[in-house]
């Protein structure tokens, strides 16, 4: 995964921890690396969508996908296993 | 452009490519690009006769659609009566001579006519590929006496919203979750995925 503020050419490289202190809030985007596609030779890259087009999303109804969430609290590591589910593809 | 490469086989690069099969069907169709001909023809116009463009999701209806036989440009509009609004909705032209033959024409980059951004009910005038006044870059083998136009659904876009739940570590319509560590709620969009994350430890948190 990718996060919010990381150079896309640096999509597969170790990247840095997010420190909160407490009470802090944090506003992050993450993105799957395998998705990002471009060109190391010209510098061109972008983010293809994450989710399926419109007219393909309703094969998607009832999928999950999930971001596992690795942290340290009080010097404990803990993951968090986050599944978000398809439940509806409403036509506008 | 191009290239040659060890085993001697020239390569071409796209744009070469695409200008070579370009000026190839011009010579090869014998068609004229339309800005390349001064027309000497009185000026007219070609009508389109369909009265309805049948998708899987319901009708388009065009409305005055005409070609001009002056410059080949097109102008009228279409009323969306599927049961969906769009993002974008491409059409192709398919042009007939005055005894109702079908003209031949290079449709694989020319002919196309689109609608942008339209809702159930509402009509639009057509638009060219980049929002303007559509018309025809080569001028047709015959004159046109009428056309009509056909829906090419691999290249048109409907919209539709994805409804969302959280199914663990619990259950939430809303897409969010707390305990004693953190409060998370995520949104999902088309392109990402994105969360806002509250530290609710009495210290420090660490994500990796």
């Amino acid at each position: 995964m990718i996060h919010q503020g990381v150079p896309l050419a640096e999509k597969d490289k170790k990247q840095k921890p997010t420190h909160l202190e407490a009470g802090a809030a944090v506003d992050e985007m993450v993105y799957p690396a395998d998705l990002v596609a471009g060109s190391r030779v010209f510098e061109d890259w972008r983010l293809n969508p994450v989710m399926p087009l419109p007219e393909y999303a309703k094969d998607y109804r009832w999928r999950t996908f999930g971001l596992l969430l690795p942290l340290q609290a009080a010097g404990k590591e803990q993951q968090y296993l986050f599944t978000i589910r398809i439940e509806d593809v409403i036509t506008a | 452009m191009s290239s040659e490469s060890e085993s001697g086989e020239f390569h071409l690069s796209r744009r070469a490519l695409f200008q070579t099969v370009f000026v190839g069907s011009i010579a090869g169709g014998a068609l004229q690009p339309v800005a390349a001909q001064a027309t000497s023809e009185h000026a007219g116009v070609a009508r389109c006769t369909a009265s309805q463009v049948q998708t899987d999701y319901g009708i388009f209806a065009p409305e005055s659609l005409v070609l001009s036989l002056q410059d080949f440009s097109l102008s009228g509009s279409i009323t969306n009566n599927t049961d969906r609004g769009w993002r974008w909705v491409s059409f192709l032209l398919r042009m007939r001579d005055q005894n109702g033959q079908p003209i031949q024409h290079d449709d694989r980059f020319d002919g196309f006519v689109y609608l942008k951004d339209i809702a159930r009910g509402e009509t639009k005038p057509v638009v060219s590929v980049d929002g303007k006044q559509p018309g025809l870059l080569l001028r047709p083998l015959m004159r046109p006496a009428s056309f009509d136009i056909r829906f090419i659904p691999e290249r048109s876009y409907f919209d539709s919203r994805s409804v969302f739940s959280l199914i663990h570590p619990a259950v939430s319509n809303d897409l969010a979750y707390q305990d004693d560590v953190l409060k998370i709620a995520f949104t999902v969009t088309q392109r990402e995925l994105r969360f806002r994350l509250t530290n609710r430890a009495s210290g420090p948190l660490v994500i990796d």
